[in-house]
């Protein structure tokens, strides 16, 4: 298979621009920050101890929530930024014709512009294994962990770079796509607790009753949460730090009906990345059939 | 090769083009002339798939867009009349880039993007940056590209606007040396003069509508400037303009102390008809003259004299 000629081209150009060198510059220097002040946190003499304590070391794996953490910030702001010109980009720099007239469709320019995008995020975040590495290899963490973590950061950054080139091929300004694929993320990281806060407050105040469809109501709004990002990341590190589920597990206890199936935690992670996976094809879908010039009545 | 039936298209309740129909033959230079906001771009845009008809249709090679989308999209080369370069890019990238979105492979690509550089005459430019290019040369690169996947018809939108004359007369070299080459080639302008020159024929196109199109002669023919005559009459004015008043057929259109201009339908024998009349009444006709066709005239009377014409 052929490499997608747009991931070439963006590729090589923003290999050559100041703004590419000078972003990996202060993504880099980010993630040293949090890594220093995570070492000074952990405990100014666990260097010391390092090597004789096996106790202290195991605070050493801290530095992977740490710093992974920080890194899922920096990488979920940076996609829209990098991917919401695709479209737009194309048309302000009067580019975006000729590419329509040659035989590319609509779609491979969807997953073309996502593809750069995302090859150019995931180099950051490769580039900062290292660091993390210190909890795993003083910290005493499986390798799988890394490793899953790095697949659901990728899924993460599908995600996003499909909303961000949906933006683009909505809005018809650079500005206009990046805010509006924020707005996009904030709508699912931030309303899809809505359902949940809304059946909860209900329930309580119903509380007397304490019906069974009551319960049954709470346990479905959960699941509006599935394709919250924040959701997944949290019980990634609750199975792969405590061993086992953060946030379902205290909807287990509490009771709720079919919400022990989500006990362990994997099962939420794999239904969240599937969801997640799922509404990324579905923008993706959108964006190419709103590109598409002989697609509806779009007069631009 | 092209045939364009119908064609229709509404911008919300203001419509661009009407009712265009129009065929142009395999080999032919089209010129597709018109006053700014004629509808031209949206024509071309439509040629090439970049807009969707309203109604009507284009077929090219005896395929509709349709039908076969794909076959059709590798028919056509489109240079825009306005398009950027991408920043940080070389010339024989951008040349790469384009060939492989038509799924050409690295080696043909090569070979083929130094044969096309010659032939726009831009091959010690190969490495240098896109941007770097003047306009010029960025309009003949962007020609070039057109022309990666061999297409049978190309497109030019206003390909001179914007250039100083020299880049004009290597653009005009350009588009002779394709037309050579037995591409179809239609290229629009708002100028008329610089198309007649080069073109097979052309379509004069004003307010969405086409109001003439043919070869340039067969253009000028119909708008009948080919009848006036003009006659020299050294003695005898008023004699003669009371015969030419007489007859039917003939309109006097100008007296002028020696000169008579008259217009007549049709053909020549009816002009022998009007001297040998003049003649055999004793006028003494010292010559004649038709009047030279004049395109610019024809494309101001054809497009409304309160648009500009160049
Ligand atoms: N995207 C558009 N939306 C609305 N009207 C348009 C659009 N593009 C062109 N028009 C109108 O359609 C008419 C034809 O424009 P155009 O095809 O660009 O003419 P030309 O290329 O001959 O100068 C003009 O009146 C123009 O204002
Ligand atoms: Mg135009």
């Amino acid at each position: 298979m052929r490499i997608n000629p747009i991931i070439r081209k963006d590729l090589t150009i923003t290999s050559r621009s100041m703004r590419y060198s000078l972003g990996m510059l202060a993504y880099e220097g980010l993630l040293m920050l949090v890594f220093m002040i995570a070492m000074r946190v952990l405990d100014n003499t666990s260097r010391y101890y390092a090597s004789l304590n096996s106790q202290k070391l195991s605070e050493f794996i801290a530095m992977f929530p740490a710093v992974s953490i920080a890194e899922l910030c920096i990488v979920a702001l940076i996609i829209p930024m990098m991917a919401a010109s695709a479209v737009t980009g194309e048309k302000e720099r009067q580019t975006f014709d000729i590419l329509m007239t040659t035989q590319i469709k609509p779609m491979q320019v969807v997953t073309g512009k996502m593809g750069s995008a995302i090859i150019r995020v995931m180099l950051y975040v490769l580039a900062s294994v290292p660091i993390m590495a210190v909890g795993f290899t003083l910290g005493g963490i499986s390798w799988w962990v890394l490793l899953i973590y790095l697949v659901l950061t990728l899924v993460l950054a599908i995600l996003e770079a499909s909303i961000a080139v949906f933006s683009s091929a909505v809005c018809k300004r650079t500005i206009t796509a990046t805010i509006m694929s924020y707005l996009i993320v904030f709508v699912i990281c931030g309303l899809t607790f809505l359902p949940l806060l809304m059946a909860a407050i209900y329930d309580f105040a119903l509380s007397g009753m304490n019906s069974f469809s009551l319960e049954l109501g709470v346990s479905l709004a959960t699941l509006a949460l599935l394709p919250n990002p924040i959701f997944m990341f949290l019980e990634f590190y609750g199975v792969s730090l405590s061993g086992g589920s953060i946030f379902v597990k205290s909807l287990v206890d509490e009771g709720l009906p079919f919400m022990e199936i989500f006990d362990g935690g994997v099962l939420w992670i794999v239904l969240s990345v599937v969801i997640m996976l799922l509404i990324s094809f579905g923008f993706m879908k959108l964006a190419a059939s709103k590109i598409d010039p002989m697609n509806g009545k779009s007069n631009k | 090769m092209l045939y364009i039936e119908h064609l229709n298209k509404w911008y919300g309740n203001h419509q661009a083009v009407k009712d265009l129909s129009l065929h142009i033959p395999k080999g032919d230079l089209f010129g597709f002339v018109g006053p700014n906001g004629a509808g031209k771009t949206t024509t071309l845009r439509i040629v090439c798939g970049l807009l969707k008809e309203s109604s009507g249709q284009v077929v090219i090679d005896q395929m509709s867009r349709k039908k076969d989308p794909e076959k059709i999209k590798r028919c056509i080369g489109y240079v825009p009349d306005f398009f950027g370069v991408y920043d940080n890019f070389k010339v024989w990238e951008y040349m790469e880039f384009y060939g492989s979105l038509y799924g050409i492979n690295a080696t043909d690509c090569r070979k083929l993007t130094e044969d096309l550089l010659a032939l726009v005459n831009l091959s010690e430019k190969r490495d240098e940056y896109v941007d770097s290019l003047s306009r010029g040369m960025k309009q003949r690169l962007c020609v070039a590209r057109a022309l990666l996947h061999d297409p049978a018809l190309l497109v030019l939108d206003e390909p001179s606007s914007g250039l100083d004359p020299r880049a004009r007369i290597e653009m005009k070299e350009l588009l002779m040396n394709l037309r050579g080459m037995g591409k179809t080639i239609i290229i629009s302008s708002h100028i008329l003069s610089e198309l007649s020159e080069m073109c097979t024929s052309i379509g004069i196109m004003n307010q969405g509508k086409l109001v003439a199109i043919g070869k340039i002669e067969d253009i000028l023919h119909a708008g009948a400037v080919d009848d006036v005559v003009i006659l020299e009459i050294r003695k005898d004015m008023e004699r003669a303009v009371t015969i030419i008043k007489q007859m039917a057929n003939v309109d006097l259109i100008s007296v002028m102390e020696n000169e008579i201009k008259i217009k007549y339908p049709g053909e020549d024998a009816e002009l022998n008809r009007i001297l040998i009349e003049l003649m055999q009444q004793d006028v003494m006709l010292h010559g004649f003259h038709r009047q030279e066709g004049n395109l610019e005239q024809m494309f101001m009377q054809l497009t409304g004299s309160e648009e500009e014409a160049s």
